[in-house]
């Protein structure tokens, strides 16, 4: 099933893409993103099922750190270069949105 | 006329625990505006029907069983605090958390489990004003994460059985 690239999928994936190679959890991808934490999750499901994004559990012992471990998300190579695509894509203006703005400068 | 004694409660408290569970879980669900909601209410219809059928069936099951049952759906299922001895405390109410829990038991095991263990590790780290929104928010996505765990595990199981079948197939025609 094709990945269905909606507006916050966009925001989670332009956030990866600041630093390909940068590692997000949970709290930092909503801050970037603006995204609660739940509307985030599904989505990087969904990436993480098509191979877009590789996720881990931080290696921390809870009781030395005293808090949870983070899961940390990023981009796969494979992933870069999808997203980077599909954010292109979604910068473009589509032919319909162009057609209207010529109609209204007519 | 004399009145006759009152008849005694036909179901016994498991039975309304488990539904107000239930009706609490809508609730929350039908408090949202998003697209989503109706996803939510589809699979908690579906879940009542199933609940309804399965009391119409074999009637109202032992309390013994139905507590086993509900103790199962809200066991701590966090890979982090199910061990007892985190060093942290959960911030959010117990009663938010039950249902984070019970949400968590709706979806394919490996999921659930990771669902809650990263909304604990957000919820720790997130400023105490941020925590109820953001509790709210993971209770009103749960149906979405149920349906995407769900339909992952649906399709990963057909593609490991898709050649085995279609093999057997060719075997039969050979």
């Amino acid at each position: 099933m094709p990945l269905r690239m909606t507006v916050q999928t966009l925001f989670v994936l332009q956030a990866l893409l600041r630093d390909p190679g940068r590692e997000l959890y949970g709290l930092e991808l909503s801050e970037e993103t603006g995204l609660l934490p739940g509307t985030a999750y599904p989505i990087l499901l969904r990436l993480e099922n098509e191979g877009w994004v590789t996720s881990r559990w931080e290696d921390i012992d809870p009781h030395t750190e005293k808090r949870p471990s983070r899961r940390y998300y990023r981009l796969t190579a494979g992933g870069a270069a999808q997203a980077s695509a599909a954010c292109a894509a979604a910068r473009r203006p589509s032919g319909a949105a162009l057609r209207g703005l010529a109609g209204e400068g007519a | 006329m004399k009145r006759p004694p009152p008849s005694p409660d036909p179901y016994p408290r498991g039975v309304t625990g488990v539904l107000s569970i239930v009706a609490t879980y809508g609730l929350i669900i039908a408090a949202s505006t998003g697209s989503d909601v109706w996803i939510g209410l589809a699979l908690s219809g579906v879940a009542l029907g199933i609940a309804f059928m399965f009391l119409k069936a074999w009637g109202v099951p032992d309390p013994a069983v139905l507590s086993r049952m509900t103790r199962a759906l809200t066991r701590q299922v966090s890979h982090q605090v199910s061990d007892g001895l985190a060093p942290y405390k959960c911030l959010i109410s117990d009663a938010s958390w039950g249902v984070m829990r019970i949400a968590a038991r709706l979806m394919a095991p490996p999921v659930g489990r990771r669902w809650l263990a990263e909304a604990e590790s957000f919820l720790f780290e997130a400023t105490p004003a941020a925590q109820a929104e953001a509790t709210r928010n993971y209770l009103l996505t749960a149906p979405q994460v149920i349906a995407v765990s769900w339909t992952t595990a649906a399709a990963q199981r057909l593609r490991l059985k898709g050649p085995a079948i279609r093999r057997s197939d060719a075997e039969d025609n050979t």
